[in-house]
C-alpha cells in the first residue's frame, strides 16, 4: 500500500491518484457512501446497482453455477456495507470493492477445502520458470466473455482459480500462495498448466465434434 | 503474439463483460441486509441487558432499597414474643393476659430488655421489667432477671429478687443462638430434645421461629440457616489488585516468556452465596518480545551510508476490562470465568541500527523506544479462567489462565499472515476493601 506521508506534496498525489483512477467506469460518490454508512437503505441500494456488473463479472470468473454466484456475490456486497466505515478514500473504492470479493470468493473456497483435493501437478521438467517459458500461439481469439467463462470454468478448479487470481486480478505467486496456502512454485506450476490447457481449449473451441469433456481433455 | 498481449485480450473481453442489472437479486441483498441489521440489534440488546440489570441491581441494593433486616431491632415500640405451649398457663398466671394457648411475654426494646426462654421442663425468661407477681404455669421452670428470678414447678411459678440475668439450662443443649444489636443482648431459645416444645412459636419481633421437635438434622439446618441470616447482607464488593502477568504473544517464533506487572481496582456483586459476578479496570503490562519490521535506508551524503533498522516490541501496555462470573466453591475456593476487554495503551519496543559507510555509528547500536502502534491493533479480548483462595478474611490468592481471542498483530505492517494472540498465566493478590 502507498504511503504518501503527510503535507502538500501528499494531497498533489492523491489528487493525481484520482485522477489516475477516474478512468473506471464505476462512479461512487462520497455522499452515497456517507449514507450507506448511516445505514441508508435507498443508498445501499444504489451501490449495489453501482456495484453490480463489476462484482458478478468477478463472481462469474470463479464459479460456474449461477446460485453461487449470487451467493458469493451477496456475501461480499455484505462485507462492502459491513466495512465501509473501515474505507480509506484513498485506494480507488473499485480496488477496495475488487479485493474484498477475491478474498470473500477465496474464504468460500477455503470453507470448502476442496482446492487441495483438486491439485494437479504439472511435469515442470526443463522449465525453471513456467510462466517465461510459456509461449501462446498464434491463434485468432474470437471468443466471447461468456466463452471464456466457459473455458476457465472448465479447467482444474486450482488451475482455475490461480489463472484468475495472477492473469486477470494481478496477484503476484507469494500472494497467491498466502491465500490459497500452496507453495510459490505450486502456484506458478498450476499457472503454467493453465496456460497450456486453456491454449488448448481455444484452438479447439469452434470445432463442432468436440464435446465438453474431450474440450477439457 | 506472446502471451501478454494474450492475455491482455482475455482480460479486456472479461473486464468489458456487462451485466444488466436484476431486481430480485437485490431483494434478496436486501433481506440480508436486514438481517444483519436486526442481528445487530440483538447482539446490542443481550450486550446492554446485562449492564443495566447489573447497575440496576447495584442501586437497588446499594442503596438498601433491596436489604432484608434479619437483625432484631434494639429499639422503637413495644416487642411480642408469642409462645404457644399445649398446657394453658391462663389461670396460672394472675394479672397476665394469655389468650388460649399463647404465652405472650411482652418488653419494652431497650438497653435493659432481654428476655431469655428455655422451653420444655426448664423454662427461663429473663426480662428487666417483669413485675414480682407474675407466675408462669410450666412444670419446673425458671425466669431470671436481672432484679427476680422466677422459678415454677408444676403449674405454680415464684418469683423472687436476682441480682443479675441469667439463664438456668439444666443441662439442656441450646441450638439456637441469635446475637443481635447492643440494645438487645441476647436472646436465647433452648428446648429439651426429649420434649415436645412449642407447637407453634412465633416472634413478632422478627426472630426466627422455632419448629416444633428440631432433631440434630433439623438443628443443623436451622443453625445455618439462621446463622447466614444473622450476618448483614454483602452485596456490593470493592477491591484492589496487584500480580504479575507471565505472558508471551504466540506465533512468533521468538516469543519468550516474560513476568510483567498488573494492578487493578475490582468490583463484584454478590447475587447469592455461590455466584458473584465482577468488573473493573486493570493496568497491565504484557510481554510483546519477538514481533520486529526491518528497514533499509541509504543516504547519498558525502559518500554512502547504508543502515539497516530493527524496530521490535518488547512491551505491550493494556487497559483491561475484565467482566467475570465467580462461584464460590467453598469458603476457601473460588472460580473464575470471563472476558476480558484489553485497549492498548501504548507500546515500548526496541530500535536496533546497524549502518556501514561513512556516517555509520557503532555497530549494533541500540536504543528504547515507543509508540510504534501502526504495528499493532487496539483491541484484544481474552477469555480467562482460574482460581482464587481466600487466604485471610479479606485477603485472596488468585491465578488466572488468558488466551486472546483476536489477532492483535497488523499483518500488512509485519507482512506476515501469522495470528498473533497474548497468552498469560496471571499471578495476583487481592485485598477487599469495602464489603457493603
Amino acid at each position: 500500500m502507498l504511503n504518501f506521508g503527510a503535507g502538500p506534496l501528499r494531497a498533489l498525489l492523491l489528487q493525481f491518484k484520482r485522477k489516475i483512477c477516474n478512468h473506471l467506469p464505476m462512479q461512487v460518490s462520497q455522499e452515497l457512501l456517507k449514507r450507506c454508512i448511516k445505514e441508508d437503505m435507498r443508498a445501499q441500494s444504489e451501490l449495489y446497482r453501482l456495484c453490480y456488473s463489476f462484482m458478478l463479472r468477478i463472481c462469474y470468473r470463479y464459479y460456474s453455477s449461477k446460485d453461487d454466484v449470487l451467493t458469493v456475490h451477496n456475501e461480499s456486497f455484505l462485507k462492502v456495507i459491513t466495512n465501509l466505515k473501515k474505507y480509506d478514500n484513498v485506494t480507488p473504492i473499485e480496488v477496495w470493492i475488487r479485493k474484498i470479493t477475491v478474498n470473500t470468493i477465496i474464504d468460500s473456497f477455503r470453507r470448502t477445502k476442496k482446492l487441495k483435493e483438486t491439485i494437479e501437478y504439472a511435469d515442470m521438467s526443463g522449465t525453471d520458470h513456467p510462466e517465461d517459458g510459456f509461449e501462446w500461439a498464434d491463434i485468432e481469439l474470437k471468443l466471447e466473455a461468456d466463452d471464456i467463462y466457459k473455458l476457465i470454468h472448465l479447467l482444474p478448479p486450482m488451475c482455475s482459480k490461480v489463472f484468475n487470481l495472477y492473469v486477470i486480478d494481478g496477484y503476484t505467486h507469494k500472494e497467491i500462495g498466502d491465500m490459497m496456502g500452496i507453495s510459490e512454485g505450486t502456484s506458478k506450476s498450476q499457472l503454467f498448466e493453465a496456460r497450456k490447457k486453456l491454449q488448448a481449449m481455444i484452438k479447439n473451441y469452434h470445432t463442432p465434434k468436440l464435446t465438453r469433456n474431450e474440450l477439457a481433455k | 503474439m506472446n502471451w501478454q498481449n494474450k492475455e491482455g485480450d482475455i482480460k479486456q473481453i472479461l473486464e468489458n463483460r456487462e451485466f444488466a442489472f436484476n431486481p430480485r437479486d437485490w431483494e434478496v441483498a436486501e433481506k440480508l441486509l436486514l438481517l444483519r441489521k436486526k442481528r445487530r440489534k440483538k447482539r446490542r440488546f443481550f450486550i446492554v441487558l446485562p449492564v443495566v440489570l447489573l447497575m440496576a441491581l447495584g442501586i437497588y441494593y446499594g442503596t438498601g432499597s433491596g436489604r432484608v433486616d434479619n437483625s432484631v431491632a434494639a429499639s422503637g415500640p413495644e416487642k411480642t414474643i408469642e409462645i404457644n405451649t399445649e398446657k394453658s398457663a391462663e389461670k396460672n398466671i394472675p394479672g397476665k393476659e394469655m389468650p388460649g394457648n399463647q404465652h405472650r411475654v411482652s418488653h419494652q426494646a431497650d438497653n435493659t430488655a432481654v428476655p431469655s426462654i428455655v422451653h420444655g421442663e426448664n423454662k427461663n425468661i429473663t426480662d428487666n421489667n417483669r413485675k414480682p407477681d407474675n407466675k408462669l404455669a410450666e412444670k419446673n421452670n425458671s425466669i431470671t432477671t436481672k432484679n427476680e428470678t422466677i422459678t415454677g414447678q408444676g403449674d405454680a411459678l415464684s418469683i423472687a429478687p436476682g441480682k443479675k440475668a441469667e439463664v438456668k439450662e439444666n443441662n439442656i443443649p441450646a441450638y439456637y443462638e441469635e446475637k443481635k444489636n447492643d440494645t438487645v443482648e441476647e436472646l436465647q431459645v433452648v428446648v429439651n430434645p426429649g420434649e415436645s416444645p412449642a407447637a407453634d412459636t412465633k416472634d413478632t419481633m422478627g426472630s426466627p421461629a422455632v419448629a416444633a421437635e428440631p432433631g440434630p438434622e433439623q438443628e443443623e439446618k436451622i443453625t445455618k440457616k439462621d446463622k447466614e441470616k444473622a450476618e448483614p447482607v454483602v452485596r456490593n464488593k470493592i477491591g484492589v489488585t496487584a500480580g504479575g502477568n507471565y505472558s508471551r504473544l504466540l506465533s512468533v517464533q521468538r516469543g519468550k516468556f516474560a513476568v510483567l506487572p498488573y494492578f487493578a481496582v475490582n468490583y463484584g456483586f454478590v447475587f447469592n452465596s455461590n455466584w458473584q459476578v465482577g468488573t473493573g479496570v486493570a493496568y497491565s503490562v504484557l510481554n510483546g518480545g519477538g514481533l520486529q519490521k526491518r528497514y533499509s535506508v541509504s543516504r547519498h551524503t558525502f559518500g554512502e551510508t547504508h543502515t539497516e533498522l530493527t524496530i521490535q516490541t518488547t512491551r505491550l501496555h493494556y487497559l483491561e476490562m475484565p467482566v467475570t462470573a465467580r462461584y464460590n466453591f467453598n469458603d476457601k475456593l473460588f472460580f473464575i470465568g470471563g472476558i476480558n476487554a484489553g485497549y492498548l495503551l501504548g507500546i515500548k519496543g526496541s530500535v536496533d541500527e546497524n549502518s556501514t559507510g561513512v556516517f555509520a555509528k557503532e555497530p549494533g547500536y541500540s536504543k528504547q523506544a515507543s509508540d510504534y502502534r501502526g504495528g499493532l491493533k487496539p483491541w484484544d479480548l481474552q477469555v480467562q479462567i482460574g482460581a482464587e483462595m481466600r487466604y485471610k478474611k479479606q485477603f485472596y490468592l488468585g491465578g488466572l489462565i488468558s488466551g486472546g481471542m483476536l489477532d492483535i498483530g497488523n499483518n500488512r505492517y509485519y507482512n506476515n499472515t501469522a495470528f498473533e494472540r497474548n497468552l498469560r498465566l496471571q499471578l495476583y493478590i487481592r485485598y477487599e476493601l469495602w464489603n457493603f
